[in-house]
């Protein structure tokens, strides 16, 4: 792993403007800190053996403290444009990355995970301050200063300057063994921590069901193991890291130490002089300072580097459906027929095809109801409509042009939907509803609600439309959910209606004021119902059985 | 310190010894640092005057010591510090966890699914820092600096005193003004990034209507919001951190002018010999590596406090039931009865249970129907001990529910829920967890019963099929069968059913039915919840929930 990445750089230009910056402000402080070093041993050489007196070297002192001041600033302007770059590319890759997932799973995650994707893109990049803030001006400092220092002391002292330099093929050493094992390391820590979320998401949101049954003590066990696993993992990356500190640390004090012996010997035999010597080894300390910092950042960065490295597979997930470099606009299904032609369609690694030849045409202004047994694909059907995915074979077409011609989201524009499983955000009833529709008004809030007999409900809520309802507000039981759910999908100006079990947990009552609502849609939407429940029969003007066409 | 903090180091008691140990390795880390620049300092120095090369041979052997040891106390110190540390997030994962699962359902409140997984992620993950970068770097400088400090006494005391206040004021100026700054908006930062994760955790589960309804820009818009006034904290925070330790930096060039400035008038004086000029200024330069990281320190402490008080935050909250002190042995069997009960979710919500009674025996069959939102689901919380009654009694063998374990009540009870949650795992684990240890005969029975094995059988990887998160790989009524069979396989005696039926088509429902109804052999209660009143002629007795009783 190097410790930059290209794709990264390419990603984020923020990145390349930071490192001419770093780069420059790395100059400026290897002269500083030249400077620094000759002061304080010229100070120790005129008061030790000129000796003079404070007034005398009162000039350099003053300098001294210029000088320290300078670089203060330097280390903070330098940290500080870290911190600024590390905050552009973390939105930046959050939101790319999101984006991505939502465009390649839109049905829901399949093989992803929420807790993995979600830590990746908040704590994950979030570790990318300590690369940017640290690491790498650290790196940038040891690609300058330290060569500066080496070439200053060879042109002062070259006997120093040897000693410096036979330590520093250590350096590449070192890069090479934070590569090679750091690398996979990172990756399984990385992988572990997902792993870890993950499994902690899963066992809370099921965890009324594990109480239920008795088996909620037992998951402290898991905890403790992917808790424990993710400790050896992470100490076997921290092994590395600090092995390979210490021979960075190692290389820099006994070379800190040699260098004092040879000048001391040569000191005794006359053949250098106390000022530039004293000078060389306040600096031999400073050429290893930001290779120390360098390896004893590098492991806090490797995870946000990680990280970024999991974001950006994200980018690269392929898209479900496939999106027209020229999409054209999407024809109104309430004027426009839909058809369904020699439809194949099955999901990977499961037996036989949900479609295989299926044709169905749905007529403008039609309510078609869908009816099959559970399994047999209703819910497929609505989802090849909403483009969630593209059948293998065969297309859908509505006005004649087919459907992978269309701009996936304005297509959808057109569209409203009930889904099976509604997932409300934790938010207020109106937020909830103003979800489908963004402008629409209070009244029309209120028409949809009455529409999906829930205006009772609603209007029995402490704050009406503003209250909290969901996660973290007024909880919903089932029935309660579905109807929030199917007003949602009225208050949508759309001219495609699809619902998907709009009667399921609902009481016969319910039911019937559900029917009745239906009964009293617009004429010109098309509507198309996938549900088990026979007593929408009367409703629908057709009926698809399913089972029977599709196998 | 805070009263979180004070608690978490509790929490920590256990790891006090390698706690100990590291700060230790710490401090002599840099006490030998401080020893070889010192040394080298005074090496070089006395050789400039030329004395036999063998009175050297102590210091140089001295140089060397020190600076492998330098080298070697720092990977040990490392290497033991973040190994506690992981231990402590390993048990801190642990407890948070034993104490957030009697909570579920019902004692968490407002509390969001994403807030919980930030919750365990980030904020534990931040009490890494409470040794890493709070507790033990304060520590370490203390030991340090007094160590230097007593050198430089040795030596000249007007340089150590000038030492030691340079070293404290730095220290405590620096600390301050980062801690002041940051205080006041560490919890507004932990709160801000826990409602970074919910929310993206959040748009993760809502990820198809999100697409749905063409909603996906706007989510992404109003996370990066979030993560602007993230930033903004951030970027104010990270200013002042690298203020701090440009301050530092400042502080220790500005404390060596005045060490030299007072060396170099004891010299001038001949109170000093000339020799240890060097040394002091030196000594004085390496003795501010361990005031360093202080500014960091004072700002993380501020995190890793707010993080802390939200742990507890959470954990704190009274649990929905309490645990009898000496629970009664739970009876092989008995009668279930609810007498007069009475509950609302707070005292601002209107009853849900308002004097209701019935009971259920061992081998009946009753169904329990009533409008959506009724309080059906209620009902079967209190039965299984989710919920507390406000007034009236749930006893089974004629002795309240509360006086068994609850547990125990669980394995007399099993609750087949309403929201039918999978697991993302195979369909085997989702199902066999309700009776660890079933073979694979039985779990097939259980599918069998619940209607779903003719299916399962079907599928190519049979019940290592993967069902996907929260099951989204499987259709709506495979997933309720599936959960269903929970429920058979536990092997309880009464079985509470939350709508078993609903999102079945006919055939397949009354296929459940006829099963549930025909096994001879099983005398168990059984509690069914329905809204469908097309097999209620089926049931022993029809209980009718309406305004909070039984009808
Ligand atoms: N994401 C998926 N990955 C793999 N298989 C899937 C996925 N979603 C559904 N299936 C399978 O495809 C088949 C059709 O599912 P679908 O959800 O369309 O059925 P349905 O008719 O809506 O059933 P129900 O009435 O139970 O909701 C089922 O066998 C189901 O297990
Ligand atoms: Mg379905």
């Amino acid at each position: 792993m190097g410790p930059l990445d290209r794709r990264l750089l390419r990603e984020a230009p923020a990145i390349r403007r930071f490192l001419y910056g770093a780069f420059a402000l790395a100059a400026l402080s290897a002269l500083l800190v030249i400077v620094w070093a000759e002061l304080i041993g010229r100070i120790v050489a005129r008061v030790f053996l000129g000796g003079a007196d404070l007034a005398s070297v009162s000039r350099l002192l003053a300098a001294l403290v210029a000088i320290a001041a300078l670089r203060a600033g330097l280390g903070w302007a330098l940290e500080t444009s870290g911190q600024a770059t590390s905050r552009r590319v973390r939105g930046r890759l959050r939101r790319r990355a999101l984006k991505q997932v939502f465009r390649a799973r839109p049905a829901g995650l399949g093989d992803l995970r929420t807790g993995e994707v979600a830590t990746t893109v908040t704590s994950g990049l979030g570790a990318l301050d300590p690369y940017f803030s640290r690491f790498l001006p650290q790196l940038v400092l040891a690609a300058v200063v330290s060569p500066a220092i080496l070439v200053w002391v060879a042109f002062r002292d070259p006997v120093s300057a040897a000693i410096m330099a036979i330590t520093l093929p250590l350096i590449p050493l070192f890069a090479v063994l934070i590569g090679k094992a750091a690398e996979e390391r990172t990756k399984r820590r990385l992988g572990a921590l997902s792993l870890m979320s993950a499994h902690f998401l899963d066992v809370v949101r099921g965890l009324a069901t594990l109480r239920a049954y008795r088996r909620g003590r037992a998951q402290v066990e898991t905890i403790e193991r992917t808790s424990e696993q993710f400790r050896e993992e992470t100490m076997g990356t921290l092994r590395v890291a600090f092995l390979s500190a210490l021979v960075l640390e190692l290389a820099s004090t006994m070379s800190i130490a040699l260098i004092a012996a040879v000048i001391g010997i040569r000191l005794v035999n006359g053949s250098v002089e106390l000022g530039p010597s004293f000078a060389v080894l306040v600096l031999a300390p400073e050429l290893y300072l930001p290779l120390r910092a360098v390896a004893a950042q590098f492991h806090a960065s490797a995870d946000g580097l990680a990280a970024a490295r999991r974001a950006l597979e994200l980018i690269d997930l392929a898209p479900a459906v496939i999106v027209a470099p020229r999409p054209q606009s999407a024809p109104d299904p309430s004027t426009a027929a839909i058809r369904l032609e020699e439809i194949d369609f099955a999901y990977a690694g499961r037996a036989g095809p949900v479609f295989s030849g299926f044709d169905c045409a749905i007529q403008p202004g039609e309510r078609l109801l869908v009816a099959g047994g559970s399994g047999v694909g209703k819910t497929t059907l609505i989802s090849l409509l909403l483009r969630f995915s593209d059948p293998q074979r065969g297309r859908i077409t509505v006005g004649g042009i087919d459907l992978r011609e269309l701009d996936p989201d304005g297509w959808r524009r057109r569209i409203a939907w009930l889904p099976q499983d509604p997932r409300l955000p934790a938010a207020t009833v109106a937020e909830v509803l103003r979800f489908a529709a963004p402008d629409a008004s209070e009244e029309e809030l209120w028409a949809a609600l009455e529409a999906a007999d829930c205006r009772a409900l609603v209007a029995g809520l402490p704050a009406r439309l503003d209250t909290r309802v969901g996660e973290g507000g007024r909880q919903l039981s089932s029935g309660e959910r579905r109807r929030i759910a199917l007003a949602r999908a009225l208050v949508r100006r759309s001219s495609l209606l699809l619902l998907d079990e709009p009667t399921a947990h609902l009481d016969a009552a319910g039911a019937a004021q559900i029917r009745l609502a239906l009964g009293r849609l617009e004429q010109k939407q098309t509507v198309v119902i996938a549900s088990h429940d026979t007593s929408l029969l009367p409703l629908a003007e057709r009926t698809i059985r399913l089972k029977e066409v599709a196998r | 310190m805070s009263p979180a903090l004070r608690r978490m180091l509790a929490e920590a008691r256990p790891l006090r010894r390698r706690l100990a140990l590291s700060i230790l390795l710490g401090a002599g880390s840099i006490a030998a640092g401080v020893g070889l620049m010192a040394t080298a300092g005074y090496l070089i120095s006395k050789s400039a005057l030329q004395p036999p090369i063998l009175s050297l041979g102590v210091a140089i052997g001295l140089v060397q010591l020190f600076g492998v040891s330098r080298a070697a106390l720092r990977y040990l110190e490392r290497l033991v510090s973040h190994d506690a540390a992981f231990r402590f997030l390993g048990r801190l994962r642990v407890s948070f966890f034993e104490r957030l699962e009697p909570l579920v359902p019902g004692g968490l409140g407002s509390a969001r699914m994403g807030d919980l997984l930030g919750r365990f992620v980030g904020d534990v993950e931040t009490m890494q820092f409470l040794f890493l970068r709070a507790l033990a770097p304060p520590l370490v400088a203390l030991v340090a600096c007094v160590g230097a400090v007593l050198a430089a006494a040795i030596v000249l005391p007007v340089a150590a005193a000038v030492l030691g206040a340079g070293l404290a004021v730095t220290a405590l100026f620096a600390a301050a003004i980062t801690r002041r700054a940051t205080r006041a908006s560490a919890r507004h930062e932990a709160r801000l990034r826990a409602e970074l994760t919910s929310r993206v955790v959040e748009a993760l589960a809502t990820g198809p209507e999100l697409v749905a309804f063409s909603r996906v820009d706007w989510e992404l818009d109003a996370i990066d919001g979030i993560d602007r006034d993230l930033g903004r904290l951030d970027r104010r925070h990270g200013r002042i951190a690298a203020l701090g330790e440009a301050l530092v930096f400042f502080g220790s060039g500005l404390t060596l002018v005045a060490v030299l400035a007072v060396a170099t008038s004891a010299v001038v004086g001949g109170r000093l010999g000339g020799v240890w000029l060097g040394m002091l200024a030196l000594l004085a330069l390496s003795s501010f590596e361990a005031v360093r990281p202080l500014p960091l320190a004072a700002q993380q402490s501020g995190a890793v406090a707010s993080a802390a008080e939200r742990l507890f935050e959470l954990t704190d909250r009274a649990a929905p039931v309490s645990e009898p002190e000496n629970p009664l042995p739970i009876p092989a069997t008995g009668v279930l009865r609810l007498e007069d009960a009475r509950l609302r979710y707070t005292p601002d919500l209107p009853w849900v249970l308002d004097g209701a009674s019935f009971e259920l025996r061992p081998g009946r069959r009753v169904a329990l129907v009533g409008e959506s939102g009724a309080g059906k689901t209620t009902i079967a919380g209190v039965l299984v001990r989710f919920l507390e009654l406000d007034g009236g009694r749930a006893t089974l063998d004629g002795h309240d529910l509360g006086a068994y374990a609850s547990d125990d009540v669980r394995g007399l009870v099993a609750l087949a829920g309403q929201d039918a949650h999978l697991f993302s795992t195979t369909i085997r684990e989702n199902v066999r967890f309700a009776r660890p240890g079933s073979s694979d005969e039985e779990i097939a029975a259980a599918l069998g019963r619940a209607g779903v094995w003719d299916w399962v059988s079907s599928l190519p990887e049979g019940l290592d099929t993967y069902v996907g998160e929260t099951g989204d790989q499987v259709s709506g009524g495979q997933r309720r069968r599936i959960a269903l069979a929970r429920a058979f396989l536990s092997g309880a005696r009464f079985l509470i059913l939350d709508e078993p039926t609903a999102q079945l088509d006919r055939a397949t429902a009354e296929a459940i039915l006829d099963d549930l109804f025909a096994a001879g052999t099983d005398d168990a209660g059984l509690l069914v919840i329905t809204h469908d009143e097309l097999m209620l002629d089926r049931f022993d007795a029809v209980l009718r929930l309406e305004n909070g009783r039984v009808v």
